[in-house]
């Protein structure tokens, strides 16, 4: 298994009062399967993303992902962790506008402690990976919003993460980049990737490989479905 | 350690921001600029007095009247001769005289010819023609003082008013090099018997008597001795003028340090707000740095980098800028700050002296104020939630 998540809680507090925002969630994933974690927008999946990166932290409940209790691991551990297993992909893409695009994708190489000519290599094999290898040395802020997605994938997938989490991928795309999207999750997961994707797009209705459907709604989990199983 | 990767995002986005980096550069520059002045000005000074204090007698001894001096009468010099452990003394004459109702220049008699003329004056005495200087009513005077006459048309002459009403008319035999105008720029040497006429002194009194003693733990026995002798002589050793010159130069440098520390407060706090407030764009790289994988220390050590950089560019430009408009330019407006209120146009010049220690000193109260202010806001954005900062 590669994910774990059991009896997991989220509380916000604010101003005195209580947000109950995920509410004893219970989630398996194995290896190499393709998860849509379907919500209408505020239903708490890019919450429950956070946690599984490790970027937030539960109320209570236990989150494992590759065998790491990733909650409670310290901060120089976490993000090391996340550097090195974890990819990930934004609504707003988190891009640094005034830099290269390859620039970019060599950011999450920077904790792994490798070199720059070894970073080059593997930023233009992740690009190459997306199709944008001749964008390479452009700013980000030059670049179309179907092209800043696929440096925000390339970025993701440059260090070979074991599992790849998109917060609603296809929220700033047209319906033109939201299918090479998705084409290309199609590919990287047909190479063993597994992936988690939060999204309330219903294009992901329409994906052509087995895939697993997680619907979320007011911070519970509501049903699981096999699809093209 | 520090990888290449790690090193071409520190350049990468140091150069970046380097407009945002530029006018706090600029403003950085401008600190480390003047607490710079400041500081080589007051120690430049300070040390160019004491090294000229050790050409100076040991002891000064004069009378005083109802507290305040006087002229001494000649026949002390036996006496004070007669005092075992006394190497030397020497009488000096001089006191100031008045050009005009603002302005006043400082008369030194000197005797050519005795021996024990004090050090400083006989380096000039012995760069001179001593028979030309004293064939007519001739004097050496400092570049002040030659400016002055120079621009009330007295070329190469003054015509001095003794107190019998007498007009003495004195030629100019040398001007002296400005390199010496701390001490000379408002003198006027002239032979001890015409100073003597144009100040009013008593054939039988001169000004004061300047002592040397060679053994240096004699001198509070010399002291009590040349007191008890006379009671109404003040006597006033080199030690206590070293100590008043440190005090009066540590005092002006202690003034410009309090200035300093309020710019510095301004400064810091201009950064905490520039830091705080104005950081949307940084708050949010920050949290895609923390997003994909920098742990809080990558960031801390990121910024440190940069910000390290700016401090290192801003000093050495600071200091540099400081060391030309101090040694080269000499300062102009800054040294009269530090120099004693001055009646005649300044035409001193600094010798180009730093004291060990003043430059780490200015580096570590500027980096560390710098740095602290710049990396504090930085470490709290990088210690809340990478999703939160990157909102």
């Amino acid at each position: 298994m590669i994910l774990e998540v059991e009896n997991l809680d989220k509380i916000y507090k604010s101003n005195g009062d209580s947000y109950h925002i995920l509410k004893d969630i219970n989630l398996k994933i194995k290896e190499g399967e393709l998860t849509i974690l379907k919500g209408v927008s505020g239903s708490g999946k890019s919450t429950l993303l956070s946690i599984i990166s490790g970027m937030e932290k539960p109320t209570s409940g236990k989150v494992e992902l590759l065998g790491e209790p990733i909650a409670k691991l310290p901060d120089i551990h976490i993000s090391h962790f996340r550097a090195s297993k974890i990819g990930m992909v934004f609504q707003h893409f988190n891009l640094i506008e005034n830099i290269s695009a390859i620039d970019n994708v060599m950011l999450p190489l920077v904790p792994l402690k490798i070199g720059l000519k070894e970073g080059r290599e593997m930023a233009l094999e992740a690009l190459k990976l997306v199709n944008i290898e001749h964008l390479g040395k452009r700013d980000i802020k030059y670049l179309s919003g179907g092209e800043k997605q696929r440096v925000a994938i390339a970025r993701a997938i440059v260090v070979k993460p074991k599992v790849l989490l998109c917060d609603e991928p296809t929220a700033n795309l047209d319906l033109v980049n939201s299918k090479k999207f998705i084409e290309l999750i199609e590919r990287l997961n047909g190479n063993g990737l597994t992936a988690l994707i939060a999204t309330h797009d219903p294009i992901f209705d329409a994906l052509s490989i087995k895939n697993k459907v997680v619907t979320i709604s007011q911070g519970k989990i509501e049903k699981e479905e096999l699809k093209n199983g | 350690m520090l990888n290449n990767l790690f090193l071409h995002f520190v350049s990468l986005f140091f150069l970046k921001d380097k407009r945002r980096y530029l006018s706090l550069m600029i403003i950085s520059t401008v600190v480390v600029f003047l607490l710079s002045v400041a500081l080589f000005i007051s120690s430049s000074i300070k040390h160019t007095l004491i090294e000229n204090l050790q050409n100076q007698p040991d002891f000064i001894v004069q009378k005083v009247v109802a507290g305040e001096s006087s002229y001494t009468p000649l026949s002390w010099q036996d006496k004070i001769l007669d005092i075992p452990g006394i190497g030397s003394i020497n009488a000096r004459v001089y006191g100031r005289y008045n050009l005009d109702s603002k302005k006043s220049i400082l008369i030194i008699g000197i005797d050519p010819f005795d021996e024990q003329t004090n050090k400083s004056l006989k380096e000039i005495i012995d760069s001179i023609d001593l028979k030309a200087f004293l064939k007519e009513k001739y004097m050496i005077i400092g570049a002040g003082v030659d400016s002055y006459l120079k621009s009330h048309f007295f070329n190469d002459y003054y015509n001095f008013l003794t107190p019998k009403g007498e007009l003495k008319r004195v030629k100019v035999f040398k001007v002296l090099s400005p390199k010496s105008a701390i001490f000379s720029n408002d003198v006027a040497i002239l032979p001890i018997n015409l100073a003597k006429e144009i100040l009013g002194i008593k054939k039988d009194s001169v000004s004061d008597f300047a002592i040397d003693i060679p053994n240096s733990s004699e001198e509070d026995t010399i002291k009590q001795k040349i007191e008890s002798l006379f009671f109404n002589a003040r006597v006033v050793s080199k030690r206590s003028v070293r100590e008043a010159y440190e005090s009066l130069y540590d005092y002006k440098s202690g003034i410009f340090l309090a200035l300093f520390i309020v710019v510095l407060t301004t400064f810091t706090l201009i950064l905490y707000l520039r830091y705080t407030i104005a950081t949307s764009i940084e708050r949010r790289e920050i949290g895609i740095f923390r997003a994909v994988g920098w742990s809080i220390k990558d960031v801390i050590k990121l910024k440190f980098l940069e910000n390290l950089a700016l401090v290192v560019v801003s000093f050495t430009l600071g200091v540099s800028l400081a060391y030309l408009y101090t040694f080269i330019f000499n300062a102009p407006i800054a040294l009269n700050i530090f120099l004693d209120k001055q009646n005649l146009k300044s035409f001193a010049t600094l010798d180009a002296y730093i004291e060990p220690g003043v430059l780490a000193s200015i580096f570590i109260i500027f980096a560390i104020s710098f740095l602290a202010t710049a990396l504090i806001p930085i470490w709290k954005i990088a210690t809340t939630d990478p999703k939160e900062a990157m909102r």
